[in-house]
Order: C-alpha cells, then structure tokens, then sequence
C-alpha cells in the first residue's frame, strides 16, 4: 500500500546477495522558501555546503 | 493553460501546455536565471547569493498541484483531464559554465542524495503515481537554458514508457520466474563488450538493443526498484559510474556532450512492481562529432529505430576514455 515501506526484493539470479545495510548517513540538510508567486525553492546543504558566501569553485576536473 | 490529453490510438495521455511557449530561451549568462541573485545585480529566480544545489518548482510547469480546469470538455473518445502533478528543477551548481560531467564525483553525490529525498518527497503526495527525473543537456536536444540542472516531473499516470517497460518484465517473470532487468545485467556482464564501466554495484554498457549510437544504460547490479532502496554505499557507486560515464562523453568529440538522462523506477501508487529493476538510459544525440541522429520516419511515424552503428564498436570506444574516479579524502 502507499506509504508502506517496500521490502528489498530478493535477487532472481541465483545468487545468495546479502541484504544491504540500511542506510547510516547523517540526514540530509534542506532549507524551504516560498517564492512570491507561491512556488517552492529547497536549498539543500552538506558538511561543505557554502553559507551565502563564497563558494570556491575550484576542484572542477577537465575532460 | 495546461491539460492532458488521451490519445485513443495509442491508449496514452499527453500533456498541452501553452504557456511554455513563451517559456525563458538561451537568454545570455548575464541573465541566467538559474544564477545565484547577486548583490546589486539582475534578479534570478534564486534569491540567494550562493547555493549548493536547489531544487524548486518550475516557473512553467507542464504539471501543476494545483491545476486549472481543462479548457476543452471530455466528448466521448477524447478525454481530457486537469494536468496535475509537480515539475521542478534541480540546479546542479552555482556555476553557470559546468556541466554534471565537470563536477567532482563528491557533487554527483550530493545530487544522487537530493533525487533520492525528492523521489521521497513527491511520492507522498496522494495525486502522483510516477516520480520521473530526467535532464535534457544541450542545445541538440532542445535546451532552453544552459546553466546545468535537471528536472522531475512527477506525474498523475505512470508514462507510457514506463507502461512497456513493466509490461515486459512482468511478462519475462511470469514466463522465467527472474527479472528481465537483472538478465540483461547478467548477460551484458557476461559478454563484456559493450561493458562501458562498472563497479561493485553498477555496471554501465551500451545495451545489445541500442538505439542511439551512444545509448548507455546504468543498471544496479543488486535487484531495486527505486533511488530509496539504495544503501549508502551504492549511493556512492552510482555517483562514481556517472561520474565515469558523464565524463568519457565530453571526451568523445572533445566538448561538451550533448544528452538526454532518464531514471526510470518503480511507480508510486502503492502497487506491486517487486518484478521492475531500477535503471538510468541516456539517449545522446551524437552519432559523429559533427552529425546527429535525428528521430525520422522510422523512428517517430513508426517507432522503429535504426542504429547506424554496432554497440560493440560504440561502447569500446566510449571505454577506452573511461577513467578512474578519485574521491577526496576527508
């Protein structure tokens, strides 16, 4: 039913897999606004999230 | 005005939705509106001078929670009905001049955890039954801003697509008693060649039934159903093949890789789908650095692809620029 949680469905291939760990990750940050014409905006934050300031842009990679 | 549409000769709806005609369209960096709001400076829909990654519902939304009544009465055969459902945007990045591709793998990993809270959101609501999250990269497939963001509608029905795909592997488990989904991992595995990347929990390959000369699927190699049942750890393999996937594209022609990014899971009405497999599908344009593979007669009047090129051929030249995935260390 909706809302229900599902239970991880077995493998089909044959091979006993273990179940995976739930997961033990920190909750994730986020922030909601409510825009001037009604939308809804989400700022999502992590450990190195910037505050408003200056992000540093650096650590982009080239291909 | 926004509706949807039944199709009764091919039993699907689809959605009108006028006000996208004068939708934003390539308006210059200067005015990106998906640009942090700099102090003194023109204002984006972001009212923030810094972000990290912002998912909002979208200014012109094909699909509204709160949609208008149809323009146009149900008669009979045509049936209509008020287009409800959420759209939004995921911005990526601050930066309007990246892409997914030029990311470090540790925002792929964000992101993967941001879909993963919106598929959680949206599926709460009692009015959405598919939760598709998706992004159009490139001008080549008709992108109207450049700043590097996806999108996710979250839809009344589930899309036709999705109809075929749990059709067919509802078919395959009932005559086999397996999923369809993890045989074709198996095989695909097991033959190696169109193999892209892989790592502990996913394999990448561009499949045996190709369409596009680079069409690649992302499959979990563990049996899921959607984006919440992943652990931590496959959370971060995912981040880690699309990283290596998203990056041996740009390499490809040597720019920006132009693509279509479909995640394609389970509905969220509540029904059985234990026999789906989560997967990701990439439909790039590109079949030369200078020619792409338009959808023709073939391919739009009669739905039936053909692929110029063998997905051997493709699939060891995209693994040739596949390269390692350097996570920082904390």
């Amino acid at each position: 039913m909706k809302g229900e949680s599902r239970p991880l469905a077995a493998s089909e291939m044959g091979e006993a897999i273990e179940q995976s760990e739930p997961v033990l990750e920190e909750p994730i940050q986020h922030r909601q606004i409510i825009l001037d014409d009604g939308r809804y905006m989400i700022f999502y934050t992590f450990g190195d999230s910037p505050e408003g300031g200056e992000k540093q842009l650096d650590g982009k990679e080239d291909v | 005005m926004s509706e949807l549409r039944y199709n009764p000769l091919l039993g699907e709806w689809l959605a009108t939705a006028t006000h996208r005609q004068d939708r934003t369209f390539l308006p210059p960096a200067d005015f990106c509106p998906l640009c942090p709001t700099q102090p003194g400076s023109f204002p984006t829909e972001v009212p923030e001078p810094d972000y990290d990654i912002v998912a909002f519902e979208n200014k012109f939304p094909s699909l509204k929670r709160l949609p208008e009544p149809p323009a146009i009465e149900s008669d009979g055969i045509y049936k209509v009905e008020p287009s409800a459902g959420v759209c939004e945007v995921v911005i990526y990045s601050p930066d309007h001049n990246t892409s997914l591709a030029a990311e470090p793998v540790e925002q792929i990993h964000k992101l993967v955890r941001v879909w993963r809270h919106r598929f959680e959101e949206l599926e709460k609501h009692d009015f959405v039954t598919y939760v598709f999250i998706f992004e159009n990269k490139g001008e080549a497939v008709g992108v109207t801003l450049h700043h590097p963001h996806g999108q996710i509608y979250a839809y009344p029905l589930v899309p036709p697509v999705v109809v075929k795909e749990l059709g067919q592997s509802s078919a395959h488990h009932q005559e086999t008693g397996r999923c369809l989904l993890c045989d074709i991992v198996e095989k695909e595995l097991e033959f190696d060649k169109r193999i892209v990347a892989a790592n502990d929990s996913f394999a990448a390959y561009i499949p045996f039934f190709a369409r596009y000369p680079f069409e690649v699927h992302i499959s979990p190699k563990r049996h899921v159903q959607a984006i919440n049942d992943f652990s931590a750890g496959e959370e971060r393999d995912l981040a880690a093949v699309l990283k290596q996937v998203l990056a041996a594209f740009d390499r490809l022609f040597n720019r920006s890789f132009p693509y279509i990014m479909s995640i394609h899971q389970r509905p969220t009405d509540g029904g059985e789908y234990d026999h789906y497999h989560f997967h990701i599908e990439f439909y790039p344009p590109m079949r030369t650095a200078e020619k792409l593979k338009y959808l023709a007669g073939s391919e739009a009047g009669a739905g039936m692809f053909i692929n110029d090129t063998l997905p051997e051929f493709k699939a060891a030249e995209l693994r040739s620029l596949v390269e390692p995935v350097s996570w920082k260390k904390n």
